[in-house]
C-alpha cells in the first residue's frame, strides 16, 4: 500500500535558510568571494570543472561557494548547470604536443629536449604546515621575491614552454605501441547511456570525469598487484592548450580560448613473442586543470582496462570494465548513495511485519518442541 | 606576428597555410583569435572611441552554450571527449558604409561573456569591410597581437626558473 505523505514544507524551507546562514558563517568574518575562490583554491576548482565536466573557472568556483566546499556537491551542481545549456558542437582534438607547459617531467628520461621542468609543484616541500600563511602576506615582498628569482635565470630566457613529447623517441624506435586513431566522432557518454563492452574513447570518457578518489585507489590496487601493469610515468605535462572549434556557419576553425591541462602518458610492461618484438605499452591520462594525481591514476586504469588487447588476465577489479566504469561517477554514485535518505516507511513496514513474523513463528515451534 | 601559440611554436597539427585564396581566411582567423584573447575593457573603449560610425544588428545575440573538448588517446590515437567548455556565442550583422555590403561577424568567446562576445562580432564583422580592416588592425588587433604574445612570453619566464639543470658529482676514480 502506498501512502501518501504531504508536510515538512515549513521544516524544508527553515532548514534552507539556516544552509545559507551556515555557509556564510561568522558574520564577523568577511564573505569570501568568487575570484577569491577562483585563484586562491585553484586546486579544488579544477577539480570541480574535471568531475563536473564542465570548464569554466569561474562557474566552478561559485559551485565551491556554494556547496560550502563540499566538491563533489559542487561537481553535482556544475552537472546539473550544464543541462541547461545548448552544444555549439565539438573541438577539434586538442593537441598537447602544441601545449605551452607549466610542468613538464619524465620519469624515464633524465635528459630530455626541453628539460625537466618543475613548475608550481607540491613535490620537494616538506608538507610541514606553514604558520607564516596564517596571517595575509606583504603582497608587495611575494611579488618581488618572483621577480628577483626571474632576474637571476637569463640562462632560461630562450625556454618558450614548448616541448617535444617524450613517448615520441621511443616511440620512433618501434619500442612503444604507437596511438593510431581514425576519424570517427568519438562516443559521448552525455548522449548515450553506457554499454558494455565499451571501447577506449568511452572508457577514457568516463575516466576523464570520474570522481578522483575512486581512480586514485584503483590505479593504487594495480601497483599493489590487484592487475599490475607496472607503470613508468614515460611523461607528466601540465599547462595551457589552445581549443580551435569549427563553425558550421564559418566552415573554417576559430580559436576559442586557451584550457590548462594535465596530461599523464604512462609507458608499462612489454608484450611481444610468437614472432613478434617486445614492445612497451602505454595508458593515457587527461584531465582538466591542474590535476596531475587524477592524470596519473587516469593512465594507470586506462592501461589495466586495456588487459584484453594484450591477453593478460583480469584479475584485479582496475582491470574490471563493468566494475570501474559503473562506479567511477560520483554524482551518480552520490545520488543512489543518498536515496536511502528518503522515506522508505511502507517499505520499512513490510520488512519489519516479516521479522515480526518470523520471530513469532520460530518462538511457536521452539515452545512447540 | 604570430597570434596563437600554436602559431608561434608551429604546434604539430597546426594546418599548413598554402593556397594563395586562403589568405583572407587565415586573416580572418588570425584576427578571430586577437578578440578572442583580448579583455573586455579594451574592445569596449575601442568601440566608444569609434562609436555613432556603424549601425548593427543581431543575427544571433549573445548565448552561452557548450563546446565539448575532444583529445587523443596518447595525443594521436582513439578521438574521445575530454569534457565540455563553456562558450558565448555571438553573431551580427554590420550595415555597410556607402556603397560596400553588409557583413555578418562571428564570435565564439569562452567563458559567459555576453559583451565581450558582442564586441568581439562587431570588430569581425567591421574587419571584413575594407574602410575599416586597415586602420583597426592598426588601433586595435595588433596591440592586442602584442598583449598576447607577452602573456605567452611571461607565462614562459615564469616557469623557465623551475628548470632543472642536472649536475653529476666528480666521484674520484676517473682522476
Amino acid at each position: 500500500m502506498y501512502v501518501a505523505v504531504k508536510g515538512g514544507e515549513k521544516a524544508i524551507r527553515n532548514a534552507h535558510r539556516l544552509l545559507a546562514e551556515k555557509r556564510r558563517g561568522c558574520p564577523d568574518v568577511p564573505e569570501v568571494e568568487i575570484a577569491q575562490i577562483r585563484e586562491q583554491l585553484s586546486l579544488a576548482v579544477d577539480r570541480v570543472m574535471a568531475e563536473g565536466s564542465l570548464y569554466d573557472r569561474d562557474l566552478a568556483a561559485l559551485a565551491v561557494k556554494q556547496a560550502r566546499g563540499d566538491l563533489v556537491e559542487a561537481i553535482f551542481l556544475l552537472r546539473a548547470y550544464r543541462t541547461t545549456l545548448p552544444r555549439f558542437g565539438s573541438s577539434q582534438p586538442v593537441d598537447t604536443a602544441a601545449m605551452q607547459v607549466r610542468r613538464r617531467i619524465s620519469a624515464t628520461y633524465k635528459d630530455i629536449p626541453g628539460g625537466q621542468v618543475l613548475g608550481p609543484t607540491f613535490d620537494y616541500t616538506h608538507r610541514l604546515l606553514d604558520t607564516d600563511l596564517a596571517m595575509p602576506a606583504d603582497t608587495d615582498l611575494a611579488s618581488s621575491a618572483v621577480s628577483e628569482a626571474l632576474q637571476k635565470n637569463e640562462p632560461s630566457a630562450s625556454f618558450s614552454g614548448l616541448c617535444p613529447k617524450v613517448l615520441s623517441f621511443l616511440e620512433q624506435e618501434g619500442l612503444l605501441s604507437p596511438e593510431v586513431g581514425t576519424d570517427v566522432p568519438p562516443g559521448d557518454l552525455t548522449r548515450q547511456p553506457l554499454e558494455l563492452p565499451a571501447e577506449r574513447d568511452v572508457r577514457l570518457q568516463n575516466l576523464a570525469r570520474a570522481d578522483e578518489g575512486m581512480l586514485l585507489a584503483l590505479a593504487y590496487s594495480t601497483q599493489r598487484g590487484f592487475g599490475g601493469t607496472h607503470p613508468f610515468a614515460g611523461e607528466i605535462r601540465m599547462g595551457e592548450v589552445e581549443v580551435f572549434f569549427t563553425p558550421e556557419e564559418l566552415g573554417f576553425p576559430v580559436v576559442v580560448g586557451e584550457v590548462t591541462l594535465t596530461e599523464c602518458e604512462s609507458v608499462n610492461q612489454f608484450v611481444g613473442g610468437k614472432g613478434r618484438p617486445a614492445t612497451f605499452t602505454r595508458g593515457y591520462g587527461l584531465v582538466f586543470g591542474e590535476n596531475e594525481r587524477k592524470a596519473i591514476s587516469m593512465a594507470l586504469v586506462d592501461r589495466a582496462l586495456r588487459c584484453g588487447e594484450y591477453d593478460e588476465e583480469a584479475r584485479g577489479p582496475a582491470q574490471n570494465a563493468e566494475f570501474v566504469l559503473y562506479h567511477s561517477d560520483n554524482v551518480e554514485a552520490s545520488g543512489f548513495l543518498q536515496h536511502l535518505k528518503l522515506p522508505h516507511y511502507v517499505d520499512f513496514q513490510a520488512d519489519l511485519s516479516l521479522v515480526r513474523a518470523l520471530r513469532r513463528k520460530a518462538e511457536k515451534e521452539s515452545n512447540d518442541a | 606576428m604570430p597570434q596563437t601559440f600554436q602559431e608561434a611554436g608551429a604546434g604539430a597539427r597546426s594546418t599548413a597555410p598554402g593556397m594563395p585564396q586562403e589568405k583572407t581566411q587565415v586573416d580572418r582567423k588570425r584576427r578571430m583569435a586577437a578578440l578572442a584573447f583580448a579583455d573586455e575593457a579594451t574592445l569596449e573603449a575601442e568601440a566608444a572611441r569609434l562609436a555613432d560610425a556603424f549601425s548593427y544588428t543581431f543575427l544571433r545575440r549573445p548565448e552561452a552554450g557548450l563546446v565539448m573538448l575532444e583529445g587523443r588517446a596518447g595525443n594521436s590515437g582513439q578521438r574521445f571527449n575530454v569534457g565540455e567548455m563553456l562558450v558565448t556565442r555571438c553573431v551580427v550583422r554590420l550595415e555597410p558604409q556607402g556603397s560596400g555590403t553588409a557583413t555578418e561577424g562571428y564570435a565564439f568567446i569562452q567563458g559567459n561573456r555576453p559583451r565581450h562576445a558582442e564586441l568581439a562580432a562587431l570588430f569581425d564583422a567591421l574587419l571584413q569591410q575594407a574602410d575599416w580592416a586597415e586602420s583597426l588592425d592598426r588601433s586595435l588587433i595588433a596591440p592586442l597581437m602584442a598583449r598576447r604574445a607577452a602573456t605567452l612570453k611571461k607565462r614562459a619566464e615564469e616557469t623557465a626558473p623551475t628548470k632543472v639543470d642536472f649536475f653529476t658529482l666528480a666521484r674520484g676514480e676517473d682522476e
